[in-house]
């Protein structure tokens, strides 16, 4: 059984995100990926508003959990589960979807039906650059209030600008 | 969304009680949907924070 991790949104390195975890598992002889999500940037384009969108990034992780016959539980992290709830579909390998404080949308739906009237006070958007992101001085209270001190600071130098595609 | 694979593959849901980004009742809206629920009093990041809890989770399913 191997495992792959789905990053959420606005952050890279979902091998980061998921190292502590991947470390326990490994121990167990479960191994672990963590594929990059084009639309933060993590495969070389610099997103805008043209993208790369939601569209690349399921076809990123779609490229991963097809690689194999191993049977694979999918794990997906907030805007991971969108990505997943596509990419995963009608792959054989894939034994279980583990969806951690994630968006399940229903087919038809985008992550711009869930929104509120107002954007949440923790994002920082730059209609004009087609690009959003978490308000650095915004991350660790509403995200990572119970992870410890040395965790928080590394998380702080793993956000990005991701593209506003993803909302289409 | 084209396809929703959480529709046709077995799923969990895992509802993170102390998640102050995403709140808890969207969290658990969106858990019915899944196949089954467990919940875990940890913020936004279990995987960061409670590690061995999520491990034993994803070697239970």
């Amino acid at each position: 059984m191997r495992v792959v991790f789905v990053h959420g949104a606005c952050v890279r390195d979902g091998s980061w995100w998921w190292h502590r975890t991947a470390e326990l598992l490994a121990e167990r002889d479960v191994a672990s990926e963590a594929p990059a999500l084009p639309s933060c940037g993590e495969t070389g384009k610099t997103p805008d508003a043209q993208g790369p969108g939601l569209v690349e990034d399921v076809a990123a992780v779609r490229e991963v959990l097809t690689a194999g016959e191993e049977l694979t539980v999918v794990v997906a992290h907030s805007y991971g589960g969108i990505v997943t709830a596509e990419a995963a579909a009608g792959i054989g390998a894939v034994r279980h979807l583990l969806l951690v404080s994630s968006y399940l949308p229903e087919v038809g739906q985008s992550l711009s039906s869930f929104g509120g009237e107002e954007p949440a006070p923790f994002l920082d958007i730059d209609p004009e650059g087609g690009t959003f992101t978490v308000r650095p001085d915004a991350l660790i209270e509403p995200f990572l209030q119970d992870c410890d001190p040395g965790i928080q600071r590394q998380a702080s130098n793993k956000t990005v600008r991701q593209s506003l595609a993803i909302l289409e | 969304m084209q396809a929703a694979a959480w529709q046709q593959l077995a799923s969990t849901y895992l509802v993170c009680a102390e998640d102050r980004g995403t709140p808890v009742d969207l969290q658990r809206e969106f858990a019915g949907r899944a196949g089954s629920v467990v919940e875990l009093d940890a913020g936004h990041h279990p995987f960061l924070s409670q590690p061995a809890a999520v491990r034993d989770l994803v070697l239970s399913l």
